[in-house]
């Protein structure tokens, strides 16, 4: 089962930020306050996107092609995602 | 992702240009839109406008073809500036002009459905039910074809809500409006008949001419060079009257009318399919009109010295 992370406070919309951290090797816990990376805040499609396009050294034809999708296409999945990581930077 | 769906029918149908865009869909689309122009030849099918079809009277094939671009052009270009003012994105001509390209290929179908419903049928029979399924069938293929524009739109320009579609009908009325003027000028100026004023140049340009052809033979005559004369007359005329007879009848009408002095007025007229120039000639004893007929060559085919009062 593919657990999501959970970002939003279930009881006030709030955005959640992490208090424990666990190392399932020594079953150590980390307690604090650390925000969650600006990355999460995005959709899984949107994150797979991130990885892929840097892989692709940022090229939207490279993208295009493996994508098998038209440039302007990629180049609006670029701008959304652009926009969302704008928005989140403006939330945290 | 979307990469990972799969090709469904209504997407391929309604917007393509999710997988394709740029040079290729510009290639293909250029290729629909010659098709569409060379079957509108065939059956006389004009798009006379950005979602226009109408049947027309026929034209060279180049004109077929160059209404097709300057549709595409038309709306291609208000789009794109559109998108430039209106998209946040960097946006590319190529992707704007091949998607709009290729969002006309429906108007090949269309081209294609009238050959099945003769255009000289729908003006014999009148309102007919072939008329009506072709209406129908017309009706479905340009909102389809405007879907495709649509979206090839949103796509190249990355627009959404109401700018999006606030400004695509603003630029398809704009880009309608736009291609019906040039069209109707573009069928106007590559299927009118010579203009008035270019015959009548010419016509002016024959007669004058002709009336100097008939000045530079009576000046021959007077300065007795016979053998210039005959250059200007047609073959029959050649054999009629040559040199020596030319020389002749000059001497007789000095000795009849008197001595030659000059000429004064000179007149034109035509005669069935003749032009005929008429000089007033000024003997000692009397005047006589030199009157010379010419043929649509500029050759003398008739010549004349009549009594002055006469035709």
């Amino acid at each position: 089962m593919n657990k999501k992370l959970p970002l939003e406070c279930p009881s006030c919309s709030g955005r959640l930020k992490v208090k424990s951290l666990l190392c399932d090797t020594c079953d150590t816990t980390v307690s604090g306050l650390y925000d969650l990376p600006i990355l999460t805040g995005l959709k899984v499609d949107d994150q797979l996107f991130i990885i892929e396009f840097v892989k692709a050294s940022g090229s939207l034809k490279v993208m295009a092609q493996q994508l098998n999708l038209s440039y302007p296409t990629v180049r609006n999945i670029l701008d959304g995602v652009i926009l969302k990581l704008k928005e989140n930077g403006n939330d945290s | 992702m979307i990469a990972n769906q799969k090709i469904d029918v209504r997407s391929l149908l309604f917007n393509p240009f999710i997988r394709i865009a740029g040079l290729s869909s510009l290639i293909y689309g250029l290729v629909a839109i010659a098709l569409s122009g060379s079957v509108g030849y065939m059956n006389r099918a004009h798009f006379d406008g950005v979602i226009d079809l109408h049947f027309g009277k026929e034209a060279p094939i180049l004109v077929f073809l160059l209404e097709g671009i300057m549709n595409w052009l038309s709306l291609s270009i208000v789009l794109f500036f559109l998108g430039v003012i209106l998209s946040k994105s960097k946006i590319r001509w190529i992707d704007v002009f091949g998607t709009q390209a290729l969002a006309r290929w429906p108007m090949l179908l269309l081209a294609l459905f009238s050959f099945g419903f003769g255009t000289g049928k729908i003006a014999i029979n009148g309102l007919s039910i072939s008329i009506l399924v072709f209406g129908l069938l017309s009706l479905l293929v340009v909102i389809w074809m405007v879907a495709l524009m649509f979206n090839a739109y949103r796509i190249s320009c990355n627009l959404q809500g109401k700018k999006l579609v606030i400004s695509f009908i603003g630029g398809l009325i704009s880009a309608e409006v736009i291609s019906k003027i040039i069209i109707m000028k573009m069928v106007l100026a590559m299927t009118a008949p010579p203009t008035l004023a270019s015959e009548a140049v010419v016509s002016i340009q024959n007669q004058s001419d002709k009336t100097e052809i008939a000045k530079k033979v009576l000046t021959h005559f007077a300065s007795s060079e016979f053998a210039q004369i005959p250059k200007y007359f047609d073959q029959t005329m050649k054999n009629a009257l040559p040199e020596v007879k030319l020389k002749e009848v000059w001497s007789g009408l000095n000795e009849q009318a008197g001595k030659y002095k000059n000429s004064s007025k000179l007149t034109t007229s035509k005669i069935q399919q003749y032009d005929v120039v008429y000089i007033l000639c000024h003997f000692e004893r009397t005047n006589l009109k030199m009157k010379a007929v010419f043929n649509d060559k500029n050759e003398i085919a008739g010549f004349f010295f009549i009594p002055e009062n006469q035709k």
